[in-house]
């Protein structure tokens, strides 16, 4: 099977500086919020933060913890996250009779399997060193 | 690096952002076309009952695709967690049309965010960002944000991020980054398929050419039994997850029965790359009800660009390396699908819809072509690497000029598209919304109205929401074929549009006409130039 090197600019380990690609994205979305609230009022805002809170958080810091780089887990965090969250609030609101209670509840359960993903992953090895063959060493 | 991707991916959806939401900035009333009000209302009876499921209101299905063959009546078109989507917006972001209004943008906008991270992952910082800078403008995704086929065109947006998530898959060197890209691929090809399915058809039909260039180039099947096994837990986790997402669904794509026997014709099409001026209508100017500026190269792209399609095409035939196969096979993927209608598989107006996946493509290979040039010449990193910002700086430079020095970019006409797009009385008045929440707190729950007066066909369908109430232009079928009783229907007589564009004349024909139609029918509403009649309707369409 063919193997291709990926990640070559691999980002260094947070510090509070500009250059920090987390810290960077952040800066973009706080940027993004005042944005949304200087161009579409407490609506625009209150929409974006949303978006960014259901859908985007959650999965990005999921995928930045298992090694993704920071632009790669924001785009596949929005994306992968458009159609599964509503997907997962659809089937709870036929157990919990409220669309609100269960996006609620998909952000709780969201919130522990980022927590979950962070304490277990101070257990674990750095991923992408691995033999020839593929498997971890 | 990770800092200028992270910069640029931000800067793209920063600028897409602003662009989008034009038009609600301009007004918080809804827009778009027929479908447009269908789509939104399918969301909005979420957000109003708070709960969803897989049927929508009488007043909704009483319109098109109403009728699932496996549900029956009154379902939904699309898979419910589509407009949930605008649902939850609505919900959680405090307005019921701004929220809707801007979930959708930031849905419709994504391939710049897509485009970007596939060009940038195969070809680099540069290209990435062109490819990703030209989608924000793509005339021809904007049109249709517009009008309002809305899952289609996000559905478009995901096909880059699908591409992505598989090829990392299939050339990461690590199980556990094989796993990340494994259920990343799941994720966000389900996410495509919850908005329509003929983008994940170009997805798929991509990954399977890829797959199938790999195995010839690499002389052994991608996948061997060996890996299979070894990670069977994941692959089973991906693909119960997967059917978790698609199967309850399918009956919904299974549902309105729109069946196209395999019957080949028009050859010659196979040998343009989406021939349209053979079709009706194309001397009037619309083609299967699109405009002929959605077919249009020249309006879309740059002129200057176009060429730049076949220098990426030589790049990617030439060099033939993993990343440029998983392009080629896009590439001849788009093609077949745009073709579809050559086997009778689709008609021709699927077959067009099927051109949103375009867009993305050329702006890939002519990124690719633009930096790919570059690499066949003997030149200095220094020079090259100046070369490639200078070519980027340019391309941005052509995307958005203004026609005075070098034929104009698509940025100033997607600007000015989304700047004035339905814009004053294109937009449902004050006076309509006050009738139809008239309507929504005064009528039976079963009341139908026709309307007559109302300017646009569009207007006239986005009063459906605000009254909670099927509002059309016709009823004769329905009420021929006793699907609805005389007693249900209400006549409204709008003038408000006319009266506000001063056209005495056209208020005048028409207030004749009611004084005709309506002798011996009750006036239940009139107020602000808008009548509504009951009782003894005669009349059951407004032509």
């Amino acid at each position: 099977m063919h193997k291709e090197k990926h990640d070559k600019g691999r980002e260094k380990p947070s510090s509070f500086e500009l250059g920090n690609p987390v810290i960077l994205l952040a800066l973009i979305s706080i940027a993004g919020l005042i944005l949304s609230w200087k161009l579409l009022g407490m609506a625009g805002f209150r929409t974006v933060l949303f978006w960014l809170l259901l859908y985007v958080a959650p999965a990005y810091l999921i995928l930045t913890k298992l090694g993704l780089e920071t632009y790669e887990a924001f785009v596949i965090a929005a994306f992968g996250t458009a159609g599964t969250i509503p997907t997962m609030v659809f089937f709870l609101n036929f157990l919990v009779p409220s669309l609100t209670y269960s996006a609620i509840i998909i952000f709780l359960l969201e919130a522990a399997a980022v927590a979950y993903v962070y304490i277990k992953s101070t257990d674990r090895k750095p991923i992408g060193k691995t033999n020839s063959e593929g498997a971890e060493q | 690096m990770g800092k200028y991707d992270v910069f640029a991916v931000g800067a793209l959806f920063l600028l897409a952002f602003w662009l989008w939401t034009l038009p609600i900035q301009a007004s918080p009333i809804p827009f778009g076309e027929g479908d447009a009000a269908w789509q939104f209302t399918s969301g909005d009876q979420m957000y109003l009952q708070d709960r969803a499921d897989y049927t929508i209101p009488k007043y909704l299905g009483y319109w098109y695709y109403g009728y699932n063959k496996v549900l029956g009546p009154h379902h939904n078109e699309y898979p419910p967690p589509y407009p949930l989507n605008i649902a939850l917006a609505q919900l959680f972001g405090g307005d019921r049309f701004v929220s809707a209004y801007i979930m959708i943008a930031i849905l419709s906008m994504s391939a710049c965010m897509s485009t970007f991270l596939l060009v940038r992952k195969l070809y680099g910082l540069v290209p990435g960002f062109m490819a990703g800078f030209a989608m924000i403008f793509s005339i021809r995704d904007i049109m249709l944000y517009l009008w309002g086929q809305r899952g289609a065109i996000i559905s478009f947006t995901f096909i880059p991020a699908v591409l992505y998530c598989y090829y990392m898959y299939m050339t990461s060197d690590s199980r556990q980054k094989k796993n990340i890209y494994l259920f990343a691929t799941v994720a966000v090809l389900s996410s495509q398929y919850i908005f329509h399915i003929q983008g994940m058809a170009a997805s798929i039909g991509s990954i399977i050419l890829f797959t199938f260039f790999l195995w010839i180039k690499e002389r052994k099947f991608p996948f061997t039994y060996k890996e299979i096994r070894e990670n069977w837990k994941a692959i089973m986790i991906a693909a119960i997850a997967f059917l978790i997402v698609i199967v309850p669904f399918l009956v919904i794509y299974l549902g309105p029965g729109e069946t196209h026997p395999i019957q080949f014709n028009n050859f010659s099409r196979l040998f343009s790359w989406f021939k349209v001026d053979d079709q009706p209508g194309y001397a009037q100017g619309n083609v299967e009800g699109y405009p002929i500026i959605f077919f249009s190269q020249s309006m879309i792209y740059h002129k200057w660009l176009l060429p730049l399609i076949f220098a990426g095409l030589a790049v990617l035939l030439l060099r033939r390396e993993t990343k440029d196969l998983l392009v080629l096979a896009w590439a001849m993927s788009v093609y077949i699908l745009i073709h579809l209608d050559v086997t009778g598989f689709l008609n021709v107006q699927r077959a067009a819809r099927m051109l949103i996946a375009e867009t993305a493509l050329f702006y890939t290979l002519i990124a690719i072509g633009l930096v790919g040039i570059i690499s066949f010449f003997k030149i200095s990193r220094n020079i090259a690497a100046i070369l490639k910002y200078s070519i980027c700086i340019l391309f941005v430079l052509l995307i958005i000029s203004n026609g005075k020095i070098v034929p104009q970019g698509p940025a100033v006409q997607a600007y000015g598209t989304l700047k004035n797009a339905y814009g004053g009385l294109l937009r449902i008045n004050q006076f309509q919304i006050e009738a139809a929440y008239w309507i929504r707190d005064n009528l039976p729950e079963d009341a139908l109205v026709i309307d007559k007066g109302t300017i646009t066909y569009p207007k006239l369908r986005f009063m459906i929401p605000y009254s909670q109430h099927y509002i059309t232009n016709h009823l004769k079928a329905m009420v021929e074929e006793n699907i609805i009783s005389v007693e249900q229907l209400y006549y409204m007589v709008d003038y408000s549009d006319l009266a506000l564009l001063g056209q005495q004349s056209a208020a005048d024909s028409l207030f004749e006409w009611e004084k005709q139609n309506f002798p011996n029918s009750t006036l239940v509403y009139n107020n602000n130039n808008i009548h509504i009649w009951h009782g003894n309707i005669k009349v059951f369409t407004n032509a």
